[in-house]
């Protein structure tokens, strides 16, 4: 634990408030008491410097009493603590001062005098003087266990974000492969052409780990790549549009966000339907928000075979945790059109 | 020798063309044609009664398996997908082989080899074989996912039922009288699949020979010494065995 004292530069503080202290002390006794200046000041400065020296020794009595948890154990502490502190400090002082005017008889009464208020105001010191460490402890303590919090919470967050990023199904590439091993016996040139777009499909996909956040631009150049194979293998059956206005493509989005949406339409849509299915995709900016609207039609008499909405809730998840709202993705359903709305803050 | 008739059922052309060239050359296979769903895969091979099909799983509405439990006489299947998590369920439906996609010309004609040898035995391709197969496919019973939807047929029209319209089943031999809101259906299938398949927070075996959603429970009601009976909202009386009362009275917690 930081010494609030000794270390930085906490020393400067502590010697303004020791001399803010030693101006009233030694005024109180030139002017209340009517001594001399040169004992005034004497008595001030030794009296206080003595116990400037002492108290940041007892910030670790503070520090190691707070430890433990027994109260009886901590009062009987800082009661021995204060009695040897006031003690030592008092007799210590009174004996050199005594020793420094041994002359001045008036002076000598007045340090007799003086003794058992020296021993209260001693234990009056003792306890600003712990009450103060205590409070800069629990200060301490607390932004420590603030920033400890803040990197447990940002670590969470960032292997909850790897988990939740689209993961490449596995049965996508297969079926491309073999939509690529078919292609390959009598349209060559197509068959290249799909392995070069999976490829960068792959690699955008797989690589993309460190980067947090990528241009909207980006995002949809993958998404139509991995549409583009989708459209090799179903053929007419798979549409795609879009609509996206120039204002949008540089905006920051999380990688791979889109990407989810556009898998989620093609298995509720393309893959359950016999007829022709249309993705369309619209992004306009406005209100400081990015609007992706995707949305395809779909076959209403169509039964899934598994719960849906595994994707989409990925996609809620990774919002939250990267804007922290909840009200980022909106799902609809319209008849035969699924709706999926997502908004993006633009002005970060 | 006679050729072997032929027919795949694929919903990706470029899948449908892979096997068909593999076929090509092939003296001994006479392809009979394509379809691009299980419904029409359905209509086909009851049409055309083929003696091999290569058949995909995942298919649009009705996947592979479905539209299998649906036929009377299958033919030989091999089954031709991108997953291999099927394979357990491929061969307890008597599938010949199981072909991930993609494969090799060599692959693939071994499936066919096998798919021969199988043809001109001549044998029964259905109830056939399977026994070896017992204990794994009880434990993958065991395991199974749950099901959401039904396939069955009213004569040579194919119906998909919602699991969460059926209000109760019964046994029959060796169908299950599935009873829903648009009135009862019957599935070549036992009563223990249905038990380990459905929704178990759903559903009760209430007796050997009933299956009963709990929503459409009205009362439990004692009949006679030891004996009780469940009625359920549209009056139908249905008999509760002792395991099944316990059952009961575990799920509805009285």
């Amino acid at each position: 634990m930081r010494h609030p004292i000794l270390s930085g530069s906490g020393y400067k503080l502590y010697a303004l408030i020791l001399g803010v202290v030693m101006l009233i002390h030694g005024s109180v006794l030139y002017f209340y008491y009517g001594l001399t200046v040169g004992i005034a000041v004497g008595d001030s400065v030794l009296y206080n410097a003595l116990y400037g020296v002492l108290a940041p020794g007892l910030w670790y009595i503070v520090s190691f009493a707070s430890l433990s948890k027994d109260e009886l154990a901590l009062a009987g502490t800082h009661l021995a603590a204060a009695l040897l502190t006031v003690f030592l400090w008092t007799s210590i002082s009174s004996f050199a001062l005594g020793l420094i005017f041994s002359g001045q008889i008036e002076y000598q009464e007045f340090l007799d005098d003086s003794y058992i208020w020296r021993l209260i105001i001693g234990v009056l010191y003792y306890s600003i003087t712990v009450l103060i460490f205590y409070l800069i402890k629990y200060y301490q303590d607390m932004q420590e266990r603030l920033s400890r919090e803040l990197e447990l919470q940002n670590l969470l967050k960032d292997s909850e974000l790897r988990m939740l990023k689209s993961q490449i199904n596995p049965h996508f590439i297969f079926n491309s492969l073999n939509s690529i091993s078919a292609l390959t016996i009598s349209k060559s040139e197509l068959a290249r052409e799909m392995v070069i777009k999976l490829s960068d499909f792959l690699r955008y996909s797989l690589g993309k780990d460190s980067v947090e956040m990528n241009t909207l631009e980006e995002e949809i150049k993958n998404s139509s790549l991995y549409l583009d194979i989708e459209k090799v293998r179903f053929g007419s059956k798979l549409s795609f549009d879009k609509e996206v206005s120039d204002a949008c493509l540089d905006v920051e989005v999380p990688n791979l966000i889109l990407q989810p949406l556009f898998e989620n339409a093609v298995k509720y849509g393309v893959y359950e339907s016999i007829d022709q299915v249309q993705v369309k995709l619209k992004c306009q900016s406005y209100e400081g928000m990015l609007h992706i609207l995707i949305s395809n039609n779909f076959d209403s008499d169509a039964m899934p075979l598994k719960g849906e909405g595994i994707g989409l809730d990925n996609v809620r998840k990774r919002l939250s945790l990267v804007y922290g709202r909840n009200d980022l993705l909106e799902v609809k359903q319209e008849e035969d059109i699924f709706n999926v709305t997502m908004k993006i803050p633009t002005n970060q | 020798m006679r050729k072997i008739r032929t027919l795949i059922i694929d919903d990706e052309h470029l899948a449908r063309e892979i096997i068909r060239t593999y076929l090509e050359s092939d003296e001994d296979i006479e392809l009979l044609g394509e379809c691009s769903d299980g419904f029409e895969g359905f209509k086909q091979i009851n049409e055309l009664k083929p003696d091999l099909v290569f058949l995909d799983v995942m298919m649009p509405k009705l996947t592979g398996f479905e539209m299998l439990e649906l036929l009377e006489n299958a033919p030989v299947i091999i089954f031709s997908t991108a997953h291999d998590e099927f394979a357990i369920k491929a061969f307890e439906k008597n599938a010949i082989d199981y072909l991930l996609k993609p494969y090799s010309q060599d692959r693939f004609s071994e499936a066919v080899s096998k798919a021969k040898l199988k043809v001109a035995s001549g044998l029964d391709t259905v109830g056939s074989s399977t026994t070896g197969l017992a204990s794994v496919l009880e434990e993958h019973y065991e395991k199974a996912e749950m099901i959401s939807r039904v396939a069955v047929k009213t004569g040579t029209k194919i119906h998909i039922i919602s699991v969460d319209k059926i209000r109760y089943l019964e046994a029959m031999d060796d169908y299950v009288k599935l009873f829903t809101e648009s009135g009862p259906f019957i599935k070549q299938n036992t009563m223990k699949y249905y038990e380990t398949h459905l929704p178990i927070d759903d559903f009760v075996r209430v007796h050997r020979s009933y299956i009963v959603r709990l929503k459409e429970i009205d009362k439990v009601e004692l009949m006679g010494k030891d004996s009780h009976v469940v009625l359920l909202k549209d009056g139908t009386q249905l008999n509760v065995s002792r395991s099944g009362y316990s059952r009961l009275k575990e799920v509805l917690g009285f």
